[in-house]
């Protein structure tokens, strides 16, 4: 999708695949993400985006396929890098939301040692500093700068999510990949944290890969949409033009689905 | 002097799977070039694709068939084929598009709503906020309610915080639906006056006006959609 | 009547010679913990095990062996490791520390300083410094394999944000050759300097966990700290009221009722001779 002379993307997917036996994860997913891109991706559950989510976040192991990444290392194949390479630079250059919290987060931590953490993994040893910065992290996705040595598990589902955010934007990652990052939240909490989502992606000029059920979401923040079913990508495109204009019988099933208050 | 847009066979087809697979032909090989400091209006019945010209035109709605060349920054850019952040940098800098409805998203007030085009040309937000306030004021909209999100406004005024926005930053080539549709005498003068200093420095307005009284203080040449093929009948 | 006949110190010579592998891995990679075919002894987990495997499978006929607990060599497990030894080795036994080639020690290092050629064997309850926080010995695994302790830093993080500074005052983890985080047993951490380029040999035995990792002569051992809050010592406002040191490691003893106290060297051995010198 780029052209000649135009820059590298910073995410280049090839044909990945994830299986599990005969059953399909995903199937030859292709596409790429340039800097300061969001993409959406939108499906039912059971359309292997999480899948894809997992693998292109070097949690899951791939079947087939390449997973090219600009890293500070140079632009490497995640599924062929030598693990301690890639548990270094996932570590510092991505970030990776779940979910559900419990799973990205050390809930018996406090808060500030949660956004400090990445920060001590990478060698900063300077105590007051890494305070200062978990408190500016806090401020920045509206966490009360006094609940920072408070444990998650007193957190609201949506200050938890903020505080994933944080966690994981600490380290200024070049790209960060969010599973259902409003689901499960009341819209009011769901409003605020993509609030702070837009602000973060304009602000930052953050690259993102939100994989969403939520069309109303995928809006808001991504660029691009694809949209998956059955571990296949249906159709593709301008996130308005997938919403507005959709192709595929089953884009159009999916636009036409959502009741509109 | 060179034209800023040319349409050229332009066809669009809407199937609709899910309602036994009708196919509607909404544009058939229309062609078109636009200038600079040009005023076009398109009229024709719904469902004659006036919209859907717009749409595509700002590429979003997928072009099919047939060219839209764009002259962004020196060069003609085919919105058909354009990469996508291609596409961004044009939303971006040439081309503005003012839709019917605005897209109200919560908890952004309406002056942030208002400014966004200017913060993403990276202009400095004291001054952008300032242009913001401005262009507020024109739009009758009362400072009580500038830090509010729209969600709560009236539909006439969520109309004119989309039209504020739409006019907030200057553009090659501006495109706009209805402008004029929930709003009372004052109001629409004022848009009018906005249409008209826009295409004093050059812009190229295409817009869909209902009114008659619209149609004729615009002066531009009008494009009667009804006609399929899209042809042209002077103002 | 039946008599029982052990081959000397107790083990099988096969036993030992697997010991003397994983401990030859274990110094081989300063602060890596080895797995090890711990085997039965006449004791229960919780007691020693490790350490009395260790032991048995370094001690040779001209051994001097001497034990401590808790910085005694006459508290009860002391003396039972000592007769242990003495029956299945014939072992000579000292609480002189210069004089011992081997010590086997529980939570503490004496205060003497340790020569080239002398071996410490420590028992370790749980040799995993990143237990505390993940219990799955895969994902530890992992962790030390890949040098992910940001973890460690954070469980100090937490003490100075919960009390204001580093609460852990025993079995304080430490950087072990710039490479592999160790826990060195319930040793207070303020022995923790004593095993940083000592000249001994230092190896630790987890006898539950099946586990062995050591600490080579003239090796960095680098307690962790902030650079704002470092790495501290304990210190007593008294001094031994015994022999008057002010630089060993004191007991507090509460004398009656009233809470009256005393404070005594841990170290008694230590304690006697620095008794004598001072003439007490």
């Amino acid at each position: 999708m780029t052209g000649p002379g135009q820059e590298m993307p910073l995410l280049r997917v090839m044909n990945l695949s994830k299986f599990y036996g005969k059953t399909v994860g995903c199937h030859e997913i292709s596409f790429e993400l340039g800097k300061g891109e969001v993409i959406g991706i939108v499906g039912e559950s059971g359309s292997g985006k999480s899948t894809l989510l997992e693998c292109i976040a070097g949690r899951l192991g791939a079947t087939n396929g390449s997973v090219f990444f600009n890293s500070s290392h140079g632009f490497l194949d995640l599924c062929r890098t030598d693990e301690v390479l890639l548990r270094k630079i996932i570590r510092s250059e991505t970030g990776f939301v779940t979910q559900n919290s419990v799973d990205g987060l050390r809930m018996t931590i406090s808060a500030g040692g949660n956004i400090g953490e990445r920060l001590m993994a990478n060698g900063m040893r300077h105590y007051g500093q890494i305070r200062k910065i978990a408190r500016q992290w806090l401020e920045t996705v509206e966490i009360d700068v006094k609940r920072m040595d408070d444990l998650p598990s007193t957190f609201s589902g949506g200050m938890q999510q903020r505080l994933q955010i944080a966690a994981n934007l600490v380290t200024d990652p070049r790209i960060i990949l969010m599973d259902e990052p409003t689901s499960g939240l009341d819209v009011s909490v769901q409003a605020r944290l993509m609030d702070v989502l837009r602000k973060l992606v304009a602000g930052l000029n953050l690259s993102m890969i939100l994989v969403t059920h939520d069309l109303a979401v995928a809006r808001l923040l991504s660029h691009r949409l694809y949209v998956m079913k059955d571990g296949r990508i249906v159709e593709s495109g301008l996130s308005d033009q997938i919403l507005d204009d959709p192709r595929e019988p089953y884009t159009q099933l999916l636009v036409s689905s959502i009741l509109k208050p | 002097m060179d034209p800023i847009l040319h349409m050229i066979n332009i066809s669009k087809d809407f199937v609709f799977h899910h309602q036994e697979g009708i196919r509607i032909r909404v544009l058939e090989d229309f062609s078109m070039t636009f200038f600079p400091g040009q005023a076009t209006l398109l009229t024709g019945p719904s469902g004659s694709g006036k919209s859907t010209l717009l749409r595509m035109i700002y590429a979003g709605y997928r072009i099919p068939k047939g060219n839209i060349l764009v002259r962004h920054q020196h060069e003609m850019v085919d919105m058909a084929t354009a990469l996508p952040s291609l596409v961004y940098d044009i939303r971006r800098y040439t081309i503005g598009y003012v839709s019917q409805f605005l897209r109200v998203i919560p908890r952004v007030s309406a002056l942030d709503t208002v400014i966004e085009p200017l913060i993403a040309r990276r202009m400095e937000p004291r001054k952008a906020e300032q242009r913001g306030r401005q262009i507020l004021e024109r739009l009758n909209i009362p400072e009580n309610l500038w830090h509010l999100s729209a969600t709560t406004f009236s539909g006439g005024e969520q109309q004119r915080i989309n039209l504020a926005r739409g006019f907030a930053a200057p553009y090659p080539i501006l495109l706009l639906d209805e402008p004029t549709a929930s709003l009372d005498p004052e109001n629409r003068n004022t848009v009018m006056a906005l249409v008209h200093e826009a295409l004093q420095a050059g812009t190229c307005v295409i817009g869909i006006f209902h009114n008659p009284l619209d149609q004729k203080e615009i002066a531009g040449r009008i494009i009667d959609m009804s006609l399929t093929s899209g042809r042209q009948t002077e103002a | 009547m039946m008599s029982h006949t052990y081959n000397f110190a107790y083990l099988d010579e096969q036993s030992k010679k697997m010991i003397r592998r994983s401990i030859l891995k274990a110094i081989a990679v300063p602060g890596f913990q080895v797995p090890f075919g711990g085997r039965e002894m006449p004791l229960p987990y919780g007691w020693g095990t490790g350490g009395i495997q260790l032991t048995a499978a370094l001690l040779g006929q001209a051994d001097v062996l001497k034990v401590i607990d808790q910085g005694s060599d006459d508290t009860v497990n002391a003396v039972s490791i000592k007769d242990f030894f003495r029956k299945t080795a014939r072992v000579r036994t000292t609480e002189n520390t210069p004089e011992a080639t081997l010590i086997q020690t529980r939570h503490r290092i004496p205060e003497t300083p340790l020569k080239e050629g002398q071996i410490m064997v420590y028992q370790v309850p749980i040799p995993e410094p990143l237990q505390f926080i993940e219990p799955r010995r895969p994902e530890t695994l992992k962790m030390h394999a890949f040098e992910e302790y940001g973890v460690m830093y954070v469980k100090l993080y937490e003490d100075i944000s919960k009390h204001g500074r580093i609460v852990t005052a025993f079995d304080y983890p430490a950087l072990v050759h710039g490479r592999y985080i160790m826990s060195p047993s319930p040793i207070p951490k303020f022995d923790n300097p004593k095993l940083h380029q000592s000249p001994a040999l230092h190896l630790f035995g987890a006898g539950r966990e099946k586990r062995i990792y050591a600490v080579p002569p003239y090796t960095d051992v680098v307690s962790l700290d902030f650079e704002d809050y470092p790495f501290e010592q304990e210190t007593w406002e008294q001094s031994c009221a015994i022999c008057g040191s002010s630089v060993s490691f004191l007991d507090e003893i509460i004398t009656d009722d009233k809470g009256s106290r005393l404070f005594v060297c841990s170290d008694t051995e230590y304690c006697r001779n620095n008794g004598k010198k001072e003439g007490l």
